[in-house]
């Protein structure tokens, strides 16, 4: 069997993304749903709901008295949070360890939350808001290594060895020798999964948005700069490392200095300290 | 024998003869590791940037994520444990960057220039650097022999001297 022919069987097999995400977003951002509507939706997926109560009585929210449904969760944690503890809950389930970027599920996990949370700092400086799509987007912008991690790791010597005789990224030598790269296999997993097209593409050209078809959306740039901010600080970090190109542009095309990026990483460091027990509670599942 | 892991943002001194510092994720940022031979203490700073003067009131909780007030913390720490300040001497590791350069290089190096400007100032002296590239970097301190080790993934430890 050819090594595309694996690839694709492995995309095949790849389990169904839980319909009830897409469907709290799609009310969330109908604003003639019901408050109703939506916990009876969210009641449908059991391990959704246990981790939005979970998130909920977390010390990150600091209530008082424990909540204990649905209803009451969400009028807490307010719509935008909800979206949030939703998709983190729906999507945190396919982490699972990558052999060949020598990433564990939990690695994996907080370097998406790491660039979730710096794509919104970014957002609310440059976009003057946040943006649950972004979010959304950079929270799953690796999901492509779950699927590509056994191949690399087949093929490592050789992505190494080309790494080092083209001096080019690791993206650059996974598409040389496996003949795709996990940025393009995520925006397939988003397809697959009946995510927006924006969403598919600021994953798939997260690594290179100078090479997208429609430059001025800002979202790929956004996710690549908070990538690279993980990446620097280390946030789940694999074997890849910062292997990979970080584009100039990304920060002038926004008018971004040097200061604001580094003002950035010091606020993504407070936040993710306020966040751990948030991000520990929706621990993914280690395969 | 205990390991002690050193956290992004965070600096710790130590003086246990049976303890070893470890300092994981060294990407952009930088760790700075220093030594007694004489008192056997030591310790290491795991910093990611060179001022504090970007950070908001937020961030200034954090001292130890900022060379200019991580270093005279992670040395005040050591002297209290019994090093002399002119006794001590400096490792440093990290100031990786992506390809392209870009503001991962300028973030690097501004740490590693901070560091090597504040370390001359306290008369601290680099005996060894092992920065640059772009791979992530784990380093060691054992706290009875001062020996400092470093790893690159999928790499064996090597002793930086």
């Amino acid at each position: 069997m050819t090594l595309d022919s694996k690839i694709g069987r492995s995309l095949n097999r790849l389990p169904a993304f839980p319909a009830t995400v897409h469907k709290v977003t799609s009310l969330i951002n109908n604003p003639d749903s019901s408050l109703f509507e939506l916990v009876e939706v969210i009641r449908l997926d059991q391990a959704i709901t246990a981790n939005i109560l979970r998130m909920c009585n977390s010390a990150y929210f600091g209530l008082r008295h424990k909540v204990d449904n649905v209803h009451d969760a969400i009028m807490y944690l307010g719509k935008q949070n909800v979206v949030r503890a939703v998709m983190a809950a729906g999507t945190s389930r396919f982490f699972k360890d990558t052999p060949g970027y020598e990433a564990e599920a939990k690695d994996l996990w907080e370097h998406a939350v790491g660039t979730a949370l710096m794509s919104q700092i970014l957002a609310k400086k440059i976009l003057k808001h946040e943006d649950s799509q972004l979010f959304t987007a950079a929270l799953m912008h690796d999901i492509g290594k779950i699927i590509l991690g056994e191949f690399v790791s087949e093929k490592y010597h050789e992505i190494k060895n080309s790494m080092s005789a083209r001096s080019c990224s690791f993206l650059e030598a996974e598409e040389e020798v496996l003949g795709m790269n996990h940025a393009g296999i995520g925006g397939v997993i988003a397809a697959a999964w009946n995510f927006p097209q924006d969403i598919q593409q600021a994953i798939a050209y997260h690594h290179r948005p100078d090479r997208h078809p429609v430059m001025a959306s800002p979202m790929p740039w956004l996710i690549h700069l908070a990538d690279q901010g993980c990446l620097m600080m280390g946030i789940g970090y694999g074997t890849d490392g910062l292997s990979y190109h970080g584009l100039d542009e990304a920060m002038s095309r926004f008018d971004f200095t040097n200061k604001d990026f580094e003002e950035a990483m010091s606020l993504l460091f407070a936040e993710l300290d306020g966040a751990r027990e948030l991000i520990g509670i929706v621990q993914p599942k280690v395969a | 024998m205990s390991q002690i892991t050193i956290k992004l943002a965070d600096a710790v001194a130590n003086n246990n003869p049976n303890d070893t510092l470890i300092a994981y994720g060294i990407g952009s940022t930088l760790a700075v590791i220093l030594y007694d031979e004489g008192a056997k203490a030591g310790g290491i700073v795991h910093f990611m940037l060179s001022n504090s003067a970007v950070g908001s009131l937020k961030t200034r909780e954090y001292p130890a994520m900022y060379a200019d007030s991580g270093i005279p913390q992670l040395v005040k720490s050591c002297v209290e444990l019994g090093a002399r300040k002119d006794a001590l001497t400096a490792r440093l590791a990290g100031g990786a960057f992506m390809l392209g350069k870009g503001i991962s290089q300028s973030v690097s190096d501004g740490n590693l220039s901070a560091a090597r400007t504040i370390l001359l100032k306290m008369g601290i002296k680099v005996e060894a650097e092992n920065t640059g590239g772009n791979h992530m970097r784990t380093v060691r301190l054992d706290i009875s022999t001062g020996k400092v080790y470093l790893r690159r993934p999928n790499c064996n430890w090597e002793e930086i001297r």
